[in-house]
């Protein structure tokens, strides 16, 4: 009888310990797989912003938010043209390659 | 475990190099594909990277990441600012990337594709990245200073005055062989005259656009300014196709020259927001981008290669240029391996963004790695083109012959096999009237170009579209660089002049802007219509001396570094300067020696001047006689005046390493940054 209980409770305890041993693996993989994804989505998400970051500063854009800040200004044609002219007295000095 | 596969890692990348450089260095006889180039390149700028400016930046340099930098210290939101590594690190890149990588590389093809591959990739690594690493460290540890200054402080005032003298020679120069280059790939071509025409009234409009509909937006101006350089494109294909409009636009090499001096002096004079500024900007954009696709288009296609390894004019006789592989490859491909001009970068907006001293070594050496990497591909785009064709392209009439019969039986003659149908076909394909004697690198780059291009992406109808596309990529790029240099030289100009007349030194003062525009654009204008007028084509006798000039500059830059390293007690590490400096020293002092003396008119100047005076007699050549004669005066004062740097250099090492003379650094004092307090 004791046999036939131990053979019943293997019974129904080897699937389950199997079930929840595959669903902690898919739990674990697919955590992992998500993390991954995660990471994969930020670095791509970083790398955009730094490409954006230097267009902006390689096209003088960045610097135009920075003066607007600095002289407290909103922008218009007026500003646009005061931010010209200090860019001349600064960048246009500066040496082009060959 | 991770040290095991870092060293198989590095192992694996030696011996890839060691195969690619073989194959590269030993195959003869049957053409090589381009990937051999691209793998050779990658793997030396990563063990170059990993290992040498490791060195170099832990035993030498020692960067220090808890030291302020300029751009901390001094922030001022204007010119000082702290900026993201992988930002300053694009604008280092778009600074120092000109038509230098993409036009010496492919003048320097008459050699084979050996002796240039290899000088780019060892020059870079050794001598190249190395000058733009230092002298940007060197520059951040004082206050963002100038080469002129900083040579002026630790050289002494000799050094000071030869780096103003040789970057106002330089520019006058640069500026002439620039000009050249887009007159000869504009010269009898009404489509490319056309699309560069119509360049002007789009900078306009952006200008405008930027200052009166949307200030500020640059990017979106800049995307539209492409699409309408796009449709200039398109539309120069209908004005070579309409009889009216194709003889307007079909201009001489005089014509040309006279309007571009006259853009220039425009240009120098308008106000920077109205012509140079969006010109600047649109140029960039398309730089940037045709890189980027350049690169994708080598990989995608991996083309062949057809020129030989090496070409029988190693022995001096190159139609291209006149001159042995030693000195004039070397001085002839600057810009992709080391070129004295990025000194001024580094010494310029640069170091007034690095954040931390550390970066400077990503910075400095890496972007610099990246613009070698562009000759690597100006090599290829050079090298899928027959070498009948190249040299079809790249030789001037002089020496091949007025007629398409005379030039491909002299080619052919060669042994490179080149027919008169085929370069007539060609030059169909292209939408060109002729492909012969384009002299100046720029047709025979956008050939190739068009040629990766359009087997990569539309076929051989879109051949025609992709080579206008190169030329105006080239020229759009080349117009800015005579904008913004013949405003530099002015600017400089006016600084010297301000200590004679204050009123000529004032900036904004009109009759001084007009005055010192006038006389800069005189000068770089003279050495223009030399070239023009030259039998022998002008890049013959310009390209040299520019190489020239340009590494005479580097040689002074490498003086400051190693002067500095000496003053830092580093002087077991000084080879890492010295060598370079002891190279560039004994490749332009021989090239100079040869371009002044030497028998071969076609290579010395006084031998063709007493060549020209001892022929018949006709309208030009006494001035012929005189050009070739200031040319090898130039030359003399560059090398002069270099030789003094180098014996006030030597004088200050001897001193420092006798010990009587104290090595004193003039280094900004140390100040602990406040980025590392923030960060704990």
């Amino acid at each position: 009888m004791t046999r036939l209980k131990e053979f019943l409770r293997s019974l129904s305890s080897r699937p389950e310990g199997a079930l929840e041993r595959s669903e902690r693996a898919c739990g674990v993989e697919r955590a992992r797989v998500s993390r991954d994804y995660a990471n994969i989505r930020a670095a791509i998400t970083q790398a955009t912003k730094v490409m954006l970051a230097t267009l902006r500063e390689i096209f003088d854009e960045s610097a135009y938010a920075r003066f607007l800040e600095r002289a407290k200004l909103q922008s218009s044609c007026d500003a646009y043209a005061a931010f010209c002219r200090e860019r001349e007295a600064v960048k246009n000095r500066c040496h082009r390659c060959c | 475990m991770k040290r095991t596969l870092s060293l198989l890692l590095w192992g694996i990348i030696v011996l890839l190099t060691a195969a690619a450089v073989a194959v590269i260095a030993v195959r003869r006889g049957e053409p090589i594909n381009a990937l051999w180039l691209v793998a050779a390149a990658t793997c030396c700028y990563a063990l170059g990277y990993r290992f040498y400016s490791g060195f170099i930046a832990a035993k030498i340099l020692a960067l220090d990441p808890l030291r302020a930098t300029p751009a901390e210290r001094l922030e001022n939101g204007r010119d000082f600012l702290v900026t993201n590594k992988w930002v300053v690190f694009g604008h280092h890149f778009a600074a120092i990337a000109g038509p230098g990588p993409l036009v010496g590389p492919v003048l320097a093809m008459q050699y084979g594709y050996l002796p240039g591959t290899l000088w780019i990739l060892g020059g870079a690594v050794f001598a190249g990245c190395v000058q733009d690493f230092v002298i940007l460290l060197f520059s951040v540890r004082r206050d963002g200073k100038s080469l002129t200054e900083m040579a002026k402080q630790e050289i002494g005032r000799v050094g000071g005055f030869v780096a103003y003298g040789a970057v106002i020679a330089i520019i006058v120069i640069l500026l002439a062989v620039v000009a050249l280059i887009v007159v000869n790939a504009l010269r009898d071509s009404p489509w490319a005259s056309f699309t560069i025409a119509m360049t002007i009234p789009i900078a306009l409009l952006m200008g405008l656009y930027l200052r009166r509909i949307r200030p500020g937006k640059v990017m979106e101006v800049s995307v539209l300014g492409f699409i309408l350089v796009l449709a200039a494109i398109w539309g120069g294909q209908w004005v070579s196709l309409t009889p009216t409009l194709a003889h307007i636009f079909t201009l001489q090499g005089t014509t040309l020259s006279l309007l571009i001096i006259l853009y220039g002096f425009a240009a120098s004079a308008l106000p920077v927001w109205l012509l140079l500024a969006p010109r600047d900007y649109l140029s960039t954009f398309v730089k940037l981008g045709t890189i980027a696709l350049l690169a994708v288009g080598i990989v995608a296609l991996h083309p062949t290669l057809h020129m030989p390894a090496l070409t029988r004019f190693s022995d001096g006789t190159g139609p291209v240029f006149a001159g042995k592989i030693f000195p004039f490859a070397f001085i002839t491909i600057a810009c992709g391996a080391i070129s004295g001009f990025h000194s001024l970068i580094s010494s310029g907006t640069t170091p007034k963004l690095i954040a931390r001293e550390t970066e400077t070594r990503m910075v400095g050496y890496g972007a610099m790695m990246c613009e070698s990497a562009v000759a690597v591909m100006a090599i290829i785009a050079a090298c899928v083109l027959q070498p009948g064709v190249y040299f079809s392209i790249n030789s001037p009439a002089g020496i091949i012959g007025q007629t398409a019969a005379a030039a491909t039986t002299t080619i052919s003659g060669w042994g490179f096999p080149v027919t008169a149908s085929q370069m007539q076909a060609l030059a169909h394909a292209v939408g060109e009237q002729t492909l012969f004697n384009r002299t100046g690198g720029a047709p025979a780059f956008a050939v190739g170009m068009a040629h990766i291009f359009s087997q990569t992406l539309g076929g051989e109808r879109v051949m025609a579209l992709w080579y206008h596309f190169a030329v105006m990529f080239e020229a759009l790029f080349i117009l800015s660089i005579l904008d913004a240099g013949t405003r530099v030289a002015r600017f400089m100009l006016q600084d010297a002049l301000g200590h004679i007349s204050k009123p000529l030194g004032r900036t904004s003062w009109y009759p001084s802007i007009l005055f010192t525009s006038a006389v800069i654009v005189a000068a770089w204008g003279y050495f223009l219509w030399q070239g023009i007028k030259d039998p022998l084509g002008g890049i013959n006798s310009l390209w040299p001396l520019f190489g020239i000039a340009n590494q005479l500059l580097a040689a002074v830059a490498l003086c400051v570094a190693t002067t500095i390293i000496i003053k830092l007690h580093r002087t077991r590490y000084a080879a890492v300067t010295l060598v370079p400096l002891v190279w560039l020293v004994a490749v332009t002092f021989t090239a100079s020696w040869d371009k002044i003396f030497d028998a071969n008119p076609r290579i010395g100047f006084l031998s063709q001047a007493r060549t020209l005076a001892a022929g018949p007699a006709t309208a030009t050549t006494a001035h012929l006689i005189f050009n070739n004669r200031l040319d090898a005066a130039i030359t003399g004062i560059l090398v002069a005046m270099v030789t003094l740097v180098l014996i006030e250099s030597l004088r200050q090492w001897l001193g420092i390493l006798t010990g009587r003379e104290a090595a004193t650094l003039k280094e900004a004092p140390f100040v602990m940054t406040r980025m590392a307090e923030e960060q704990a």
